[in-house]
């Protein structure tokens, strides 16, 4: 039995959902966005995790969910949860919500079964150098990379590098941009260190690796960022890809590093026939890549969390 | 023995300071702890820093590629942090909150607060930077987890802990009339919103735990020498399984558990006074300075 947890109308949960309903493979869904509709406890002693989940009118006992799929968010920003101009949220209706979001995460850290993912094994992604640092251990070339909060020491590394590019460094999403050496504004990095990176180039590719499976797509895009490709006036488009044995063989080995089951790798391939790893991310928005290319990822990460092994490409 | 091999000693190969020490200026347990490597190693073996010194260090530069890692603090003395090369950190800080963006909007502070993190933590997990403890994703001092996350830990080390039982509703699923209210397990409770008990509450409950404590201090694998028997060798296992070269375990006296006590938590900063121990937290850093 699966356990889908998050908003089941978000993209990524709701293709899941509807896989496993077509491959009739069995489920049940813990909406977040309905906390005062199902109860949980579990109690932790010698042999490990049990417990039991109140769904639908019924209890479930834990030992009967084999696997989880877990998208949840911050409790603080459901709509619910936020304070409204002259409504202010009930305390004890958010404190519950928090405590409840707390205590799922604090079981799928403990309990047996495929989780997709951990969460404290998507902890890597809160600091993109930090997580660089693995993916070279893994084998995969990263940009060179500077943080400083020093303007000469970022002209210098353009002088360096030619194109260079800035973005977060931490799990905050952020918009990649090209750094402009006229731009203003750029002293300001004196206040906060900021992260740069050599700009690559080549065409992305991501890959979604579930398990043993590997699901390349090739984004042909002019965008600094793809994502945000129409905002930044480029076409993209995507297709499916083939990688190499051997990159197909580190994005394998790069997500188990990790400690994750599933995840999104973003890489790019130069003119030259090397292979770049910016970033793994533990929670992957696939559903974008599976729209616009039909690549069976939902059906592939159901697969897996019903315990069967596919590969695809 | 250090002490007298030392004593000359204050830059390291590199021409870096030896010791540096990051910790809060009234962490007792650091000031204790560099006071000691000063009096065997000299004044100018240890570089005592805030984390509000690093914070507003003048300039950063931390450089990642596949060629390695890279870094280079100016702090606002002008001085280069540890000479650029310390042989050792002793990192006490868990968490940053960068002192000028204090006044800035929420959302400002908080994104301060992220990428500071982020960058202190690529810095301390850098091979040519052995820090102790090392740093994990959830906390710089390293090693940091929920309380379910360290009993199950525990469990698998082979301690012996209290029944722990998290509910969110008491109306569904009843504790033992026994059990403990346990709001120190959940970052919320229904206490912190009126504290008063409600008939259907949501919380974390535990065997009763009895006000008996001992803890026992891991530090480089070996645990305190007063520790019994039966718990020494789980303790170290928890702390290679948490990944930590400094590890305090507390235990309750237990009647269920055969030595007597059972797990009740573990700290991965502790606050140590009690001079053997401090001398093997000195002693481990000493031997990671001169490997």
């Amino acid at each position: 039995m699966i356990l889908f947890c998050g908003i089941p109308t978000e993209r990524p949960l709701a293709l899941a959902i509807e896989s496993a309903e077509r491959q009739g493979i069995p489920y049940t869904v813990i909406n977040q966005r309905q906390t005062d509709f199902w109860e949980l406890s579990f109690t932790l002693n010698g042999a490990g995790p049990t417990g039991s989940l109140w769904l639908n009118e019924r209890e479930w006992p834990l030992r009967d969910f084999d696997s989880v799929y877990a998208r949840l968010i911050d409790p603080a920003t459901l709509p619910e949860n936020r304070s409204r101009r002259s409504a202010p949220r009930d305390p004890h209706a958010r404190a519950r919500t928090a405590f409840v979001g707390e205590m799922l995460n604090d079981w799928l850290d403990i309990c047996p079964g495929r989780i997709v993912n951990r969460p404290s094994a998507m902890l890597s992604n809160a600091s993109k150098p930090y997580q660089a640092q693995l993916i070279v251990k893994a084998g995969f070339l990263t940009p060179p990379t500077l943080i400083t909060n020093d303007p000469q020491r970022v002209r210098e590394f353009r002088d360096c590098h030619g194109r260079i590019i800035y973005k977060s460094c931490s799990s905050v999403r952020s918009i990649v941009q090209e750094w402009n050496p006229r731009d203003p504004h750029n002293d300001r990095i004196r206040l906060l260190p900021t992260q740069f990176q050599a700009f690559v180039p080549g065409v992305n590719v991501r890959v979604h690796v579930i398990g043993d499976t590997v699901i390349p797509t090739e984004i042909a895009s002019t965008a600094t960022d793809y994502r945000y490709s129409r905002r930044q006036g480029s076409d993209i488009d995507l297709q499916p890809a083939v990688l190499p044995d051997e990159i197909e063989e580190k994005c394998r080995q790069l997500t188990v590093s990790l400690g994750l089951s599933f995840s999104g790798i973003d890489l790019k391939r130069t003119p030259q026939g090397e292979w770049y790893c910016f970033e793994v991310n533990p929670s992957p928005g696939y559903s974008y890549f599976e729209d616009q290319t039909g690549q069976p990822i939902a059906d592939t990460l159901v697969r897996y969390l019903a315990g069967e092994e596919a590969k695809c490409r | 023995m250090a002490a007298g091999l030392a004593a000359n000693r204050t830059a390291n190969r590199f021409g870096g300071v030896p010791y540096l020490v990051l910790a809060h200026p009234t962490d007792e347990t650091a000031i204790a702890v560099a006071s000691m490597l000063r009096q065997r190693h000299g004044e100018f073996a240890v570089e005592f820093r805030s984390p509000e010194e690093l914070l507003c260090a003048t300039q950063w530069d931390h450089r990642v590629s596949a060629a390695g890692v890279e870094t280079e603090i100016r702090m606002r003395d002008g001085s280069f942090l540890a000479g650029n090369a310390p042989s050792v950190i002793f990192n006490r800080i868990g968490f940053v909150d960068p002192p000028h963006f204090v006044t800035a909007a929420p959302t400002d502070r908080e994104y301060a607060r992220m990428e500071m993190f982020a960058l202190l933590l690529s810095w301390l997990a850098s091979p040519g930077c052995p820090a102790v403890n090392r740093p994990a994703p959830n906390a710089l001092a390293g090693g940091v987890f929920r309380p379910p996350m360290w009993f199950r830990l525990a469990q698998i080390a082979g301690l012996p802990t209290v029944r722990l039982t998290a509910t969110s509703s008491t109306r569904r699923f009843p504790v033992d009339r026994i059990a403990a209210r346990r709001p120190d397990l959940a970052t919320v409770g229904v206490h912190d919103i009126d504290g008063r008990p409600r008939p259907n509450d949501f919380s974390w409950f535990s065997t009763p735990i009895d006000a008996n404590r001992v803890s026992f201090l891991s530090v480089g694998g070996r645990i305190s020498e007063d520790a019994p028997a039966a718990l020494a060798e789980p303790c170290r296992r928890l702390a290679q399984l948490a990944d930590t070269d400094i590890l305090r375990v507390d235990f309750a006296a237990s009647a269920d558990s055969p030595s007597g006590w059972a797990f009740a938590g573990a700290d991965s900063c502790p606050h140590v006074d009690e001079p053997k121990s401090l001398l093997r937290i000195v002693t481990l850093l000493e031997a990671i300075a001169m490997s």
